[in-house]
This record gives structure tokens, sequence and C-alpha cells, in this order.
């Protein structure tokens, strides 16, 4: 019976039956299980460092650059002095995110059940701005890069723990992000999956493709193609900035920054790190 | 159009350069091929090296099998063709975009690059 | 000198023929795919959008001076420009969009305007600013492109509507699927459909398992068409275009069911009324 009811689990979510199933702790392990059974020799907790991970040749030299230089360290203190800065009527961020700059980054992304959506910590950032009156910050880098990098560097060690609760637009959310993150798009018919799940470890070109169980751990991301591209050599981007990227590589347009679909491809592409340590910021290419 | 007594003439100094008429239709071929290393060489068109190693290709990516021996693994070069044309009419899950299918390349272009692989 | 002459023969047969191999279009397969197709445009990329400006100027100022042409090109390129724009806000209903064909952002097509400037934008954009310069042609060209790919991307996204992973028991069925192995297929459906007469040989076969008149399942075809039916039933069509992840996926869910209408008749072997 119990084979049963299995097939039956698989059957549904493969065929999109009306029950909606959102185990996110489960769908996160069938992935680490994936990839621990693709990559012998590496283990699930390694797989924070992405790419580097796959290489050792490729993980002694980003290893190096962390230890040594990071280039994304005046920036982190940028975040910091952003974050401890009082606002016009003389509140910080703390206001919003209380005392312990520490204990903010692990509760992002999560299910808000007053507005019903998937709330991420770009948009909180932005959010405590104007309930405070004031600008939010633009885009997907600079100010709101360096004060999510601040938080996330606060927060290096602890465990990502994104939880779907029983709610079933929370479930719903879930479960979009998911079909978001296997579909193929754009003119050049990829799904994220296709490079960073089925073809996780292979290059593309001369660029090694990272298995997406450890992703969101190491963002925001200094990286050095951002750096070289920004008149003011200023890599820092928020992982919404690369799913932009990402979409405009397979020639999809790209969705709004922290709209719908990406915040929740968020909330599913974060579960799939659950258990997994924040290292952000992270250096990558 | 050539006049009648032009084309005689390009005749009778084809029957005594026989070798350069044969040039010229080699030279087609060779043209076509090359077009088709271009395309497939060609980052914003075919990008073949993205996924495949080729020989004569710098830093090539290994999601694809190397591009080699393609006659053996496509004696027919139609298969080749729909192959580049639309890879997942055979496989729904491949990685290889549908180049002709989605407009990434006109059909001329996948035809082109198929004439070049089919060298490989 | 007779030898030469076989030769000259030889060669005047042979030497079109390599010619065509090299240039001709592929017999049947472009037409026979077309057919299958939403229309696609001649002209796809961006570098094919550069016109030198030489060989466009005469044409703006021709146009400008035969006002009743422009009329009707501008009438063809209004059509053009509505077909296009239904297309892709078909495809950013569901999400399809592509990044080139009417993102503000993109600098995809490349076109140099009679004026002599560089245009670069999505095919749209530059249809706009063709249009302004009075290329109505070209204007219409790049639409036709836009709609396709804003048809293109519709198809997909339809088609990707139950995306999810293929990994685990899913991957071994795609594996089967990618090396051309219909065995697995072929071995599930003969047990599935053992499984399926054993139900019916006690009254337990469930409707949608492999019933002619079921429409219960509904499977997207490659090509963008909707096919319905039964497990069975979807899973022979599924095999049939070579899709046989999709048919194995079907199968199992046929099998179980078959499975489970047998237990159920079963188990119900001795119903009656529980009126206490």
């Amino acid at each position: 019976m119990r084979k049963y009811i299995s097939v039956l689990l698989a059957a549904s979510v493969s065929l999109a039956s009306s029950t909606i199933m959102a185990d996110n702790n489960a769908d996160a392990n069938d992935l680490k299980d994936y990839f621990i059974k693709k990559f012998p020799g590496v283990t699930t907790d390694s797989l924070v460092n992405g790419a580097y991970a796959l290489d050792e040749g490729l993980f002694m030299q980003w290893q190096d650059v962390e230890d040594n230089f990071p280039p994304y360290e005046d920036n982190l203190a940028k975040g910091e002095e952003l974050y401890n800065k009082p606002f016009a009527n003389g509140k910080t961020f703390a206001s919003c995110f209380g005392d312990d700059p520490s204990a903010v980054r692990v509760k992002y992304p999560h299910w808000d059940s007053e507005t019903q959506q998937v709330v991420t910590l770009e948009g909180d950032i932005n959010k405590c701005l104007t309930d405070n009156g004031e600008k939010p910050f633009k885009g997907k880098k600079g100010n709101l890069a360096y004060v999510s990098a601040y938080l996330a560097y606060q927060a290096r060690g602890q465990k990502i723990n994104v939880v779907v609760p029983d709610d079933p637009k929370a479930k719903e959310a879930y479960e979009m992000g998911k079909q978001f993150f296997y579909a193929k798009r754009g003119q050049l018919n990829l799904s994220c999956a296709d490079c960073h799940v089925y073809q996780a470890g292979m290059y593309v070109r001369a660029d090694l493709l990272s298995p997406t169980v450890g992703h969101t751990t190491h963002f925001p991301v200094w990286r050095r193609k951002w750096q070289l591209a920004d008149k003011n050599e200023d890599g820092f981007g928020t992982l919404q900035r690369r799913y932009d990227g990402c979409n405009k590589q397979v020639r999809a347009k790209p969705f709004k920054n922290q709209g719908e679909e990406y915040r929740n491809l968020e909330f599913f592409h974060a579960s799939m790190s659950n258990g997994l340590e924040i290292n952000g910021p992270g250096y990558r290419k | 159009m050539t006049k009648p007594s032009q084309r005689i003439a390009i005749l009778l100094s084809a029957l005594v350069l026989s070798t350069g008429l044969l040039s010229t239709a080699a030279m087609a071929a060779d043209d076509a091929v090359a077009q088709g290393k271009a395309l497939a060489f060609d980052r914003k068109k075919g990008n073949c090296l993205g996924c495949h190693a080729i020989e004569g290709g710098e830093l090539p990516g290994n999601i694809g099998p190397p591009l080699i021996a393609m006659k053996a693994r496509f004696p027919d070069k139609k298969k080749l063709y729909d192959q580049i044309w639309d890879a997942t009419a055979r496989n729904p899950m491949t990685a290889m975009p549908p180049f002709g299918k989605h407009g990434a390349l006109t059909d001329k272009q996948v035809e082109l690059i198929t004439e070049y692989i089919h060298t490989l | 000198m007779m030898k030469q002459s076989k030769f000259m023969k030889s060669l005047l047969v042979t030497s079109p023929l390599l010619v065509l191999a090299a240039c001709s279009d592929s017999p049947q397969q472009s037409a026979d795919k077309a057919a299958a197709m939403p229309e696609k445009p001649a002209v796809m990329s961006s570098e094919q959008m550069a016109v030198p400006a030489v060989a466009q100027a005469p044409k703006a100022e021709e146009s400008k001076a035969e006002p009743s042409a422009t009329s009707a090109d501008k009438a063809a390129y209004d059509a053009a420009l509505a077909a296009a724009n239904e297309a892709v806000d078909k495809a950013a209903s569901v999400g399809g969009e592509w990044r080139d064909t009417r993102w503000k952002k993109s600098t995809f097509v490349k076109w140099t305007s009679p004026s002599g400037e560089t245009v670069k934008g999505s095919f749209m954009t530059v249809a706009a600013k063709a249009a302004e310069a009075g290329d109505y042609a070209k204007a219409v060209e790049l639409l036709e492109t836009a709609r396709f790919q804003g048809e293109m991307g519709y198809e997909q996204a339809m088609a990707q509507k139950q995306a999810g992973p293929v990994i685990g028991k899913s991957a071994s069925a795609a594996a089967a699927a990618v090396s051309g192995d219909k065995d697995g297929y072929e071995e599930l459906l003969k047990s599935t459909i053992a499984a399926a007469d054993k139900a019916a040989s006690v009254g337990g076969e469930w409707r949608d398992t492999r019933w002619k008149k079921s429409t219960f399942v509904k499977w997207v075809k490659p090509d963008g068409s909707t096919e319905k039916g039964s497990y069975v039933v979807i899973a022979e069509k599924a095999a049939a275009s070579g899709d046989y992840t999709k048919a194995i996926e079907l199968l199992e869910m046929a099998k179980f069911q078959a499975d489970m209408g047998y237990a159920q008749a079963m188990e119900q072997q001795n119903a009656g009324p529980k009126l206490n």
C-alpha cells in the first residue's frame, strides 16, 4: 500500500492534479540525494560553495580570494553603515528588523499570511524604508545589495530554514516557484533546472554549472562579471539580479524585480538549500 | 544572363581547363561548409562550442557529446538537420535549443551548419 | 580526345549535383515543418537586419513621393503591428514572452535607417523606428518575426505548464527515451493491459484507465496541440510520437489504477447494507 501511495503522489504531482503537494523539505532532500549520487565525494554541506565544491583547483583559487582579499569588503562595510544610519525620523533599520542584525537573514524568504504573499529580505528592506518615509533603494544592486550582504554576513553559519506553512495559498506559491524552476523558457528553451540540476557539473564554454542546492546560501554575490561591467567596479547583486541575468541568457524577457514570479521562485529556490549554512555574501566568477 | 557565345567560350575554356570546372563545384561545397563553420562558431548564432567540443574550437563546453565521426553517427544527413532544427522532437528533456523551430537560426542557416557538422 | 569529352560529360552531370547538395534546401523537411508550425518569417537574425543605408535611401524618397503607396503600406504595417501585439500579449499573459520580441531593454536587432543611423532594440522597437523612417516593408518583416516569437513563446509556456523535477524514477524513464529504448515502455504496456484485464474480470475497471471514451487525460504535444483520452490511449499516442518518458509516466498511472480497481472490487465483494 505504501508503494501505491508513493506512486499516487508522484503521479498526482506530475499530472498537476488539483491536489497540491508542497513538501519543500522532501523536495530538497530528493535534490540533495540526486546531487550526492551525481558527484561522488562531494558532501551536501559543501554545496554552499556552488560550482567550487565540484572542482578542487577552482576551489583553491576561490578560497584564496575569499580568505585574502575579498573584493566585496568595502561595500559590505557600506552595508553596515547604511543599516545603522538613522532615517530622517531618527529611527533605523533596527526598528523594523529588531536589535540583533544577525537574526534577520535567516527569516527570509517567508510566507506572509496577512498579505498572502512571499516576502523577501530585499522586499522588506525597501518596505522598512518606505514605512519610515524614506525612498526605497533602487534596482537589484547598490545599496540594496550592500544592506542585504551585511545581514547575510552577520548570519553566516546559521542554517537556511524556509517554511511552507499549511496554507493553500502558501503551497500554491511554492508550487508556482517550483514550476517556474523546472519550466523551459525563452528562445533557447532552457529551464533553471536544465543547467542547475540536470547539467550541473558540466561546462558551458569555460563556465562550470553550479548545482542549485547551495545556491541561495551565498547571496547576495559579488560577481567578477558584474564588477567588470560596472563603471564603479561594483560587483554586488541580489539573488533576483541573478534571475534577471539567467532569464536574459536563455532569451526570455526577465520578470519584474521583486514581482510575484521571482518571489515565488525564490521561495522554492531557497527551500532547496534548507539545512545548509548561510555563507553570504559570496565571491563568484 | 550570359549570351550563347559567352557560354560557349566558358564551356571551351572549361574543356581546356577541366579541373577549373571541378573546382567550381568543390568551391561551392567548401563555401557552404565554411559558412556553416562560421555560423557554428558564432556565439550569437549556433554557438555549438557552448556545449560541444569541435576540432579547432577554443573553450568548448561538454554538455553535449564531442562532434566527431558525424558521418558514422548520422549516415542520413537529414537526421542531423532535424536534430539541429528541433532536438526536443526526439527528447523533450534535452538541453539543446530547438534552433530552427524557435527561429534562433533560419532554415538556411541550419542547413549550412549541417553541411559543416557533417564533415566532422 | 574521346576520353576527355567523357570526363567532361561526367563533370557536367555531377557538378550541378554537388552544388545542389551544398546549397539547395533539404528536400521535404522545410515544407513538412512549415505545415506543422506557426509560419516562420524568413529573416530572423540580427545581422541580417543591418541594411546598408545607401540601399534604403532612395526607397524612402520614393515613398514620400507616392502618398497612396504609403497609406497602403501603413495599413499593412498597422495590421502587422496589431497581430504582433496580440501574439506577444498572449505570450506575456502566461509568462512566456521572449527577450527580443518587445522588451524595451533588448538590443538584439540592429538596423540602419535610411538616414544612416544604426538602431538597436527588440524586433518591435526597431519595427516602430523603421515605420517612422517610412520603411514599412522592413517594419512588417520585423513584426512578423515578433508575432512568430509571441506565438512560440505562448506555445512553449503552455507545453511547460506541468514542468517538474525529473530525477530518480522518472529520470530512468527519461533516459530510456533519450536512448530511444522503447523496451521499458512495451513491457510496461503489457503488464498494464494484464492488470486492467484482471480488474475488468471482477468488474473493477476504472473509467480513465484505458476506456476509449475517456477524455480525462490531456497531453500537450511538443508541437503545442492537445490530445485527450484515457491513460493508456494517450500513452500509446505519446509513444507513437517518440515521447517514451511521457508514455511511461502515463502507463504507471494506468497500472496503478488497474491494480487499485482490482483491489477495490475484491474488498467490496461482500458489500451490503449497513443500516445500523
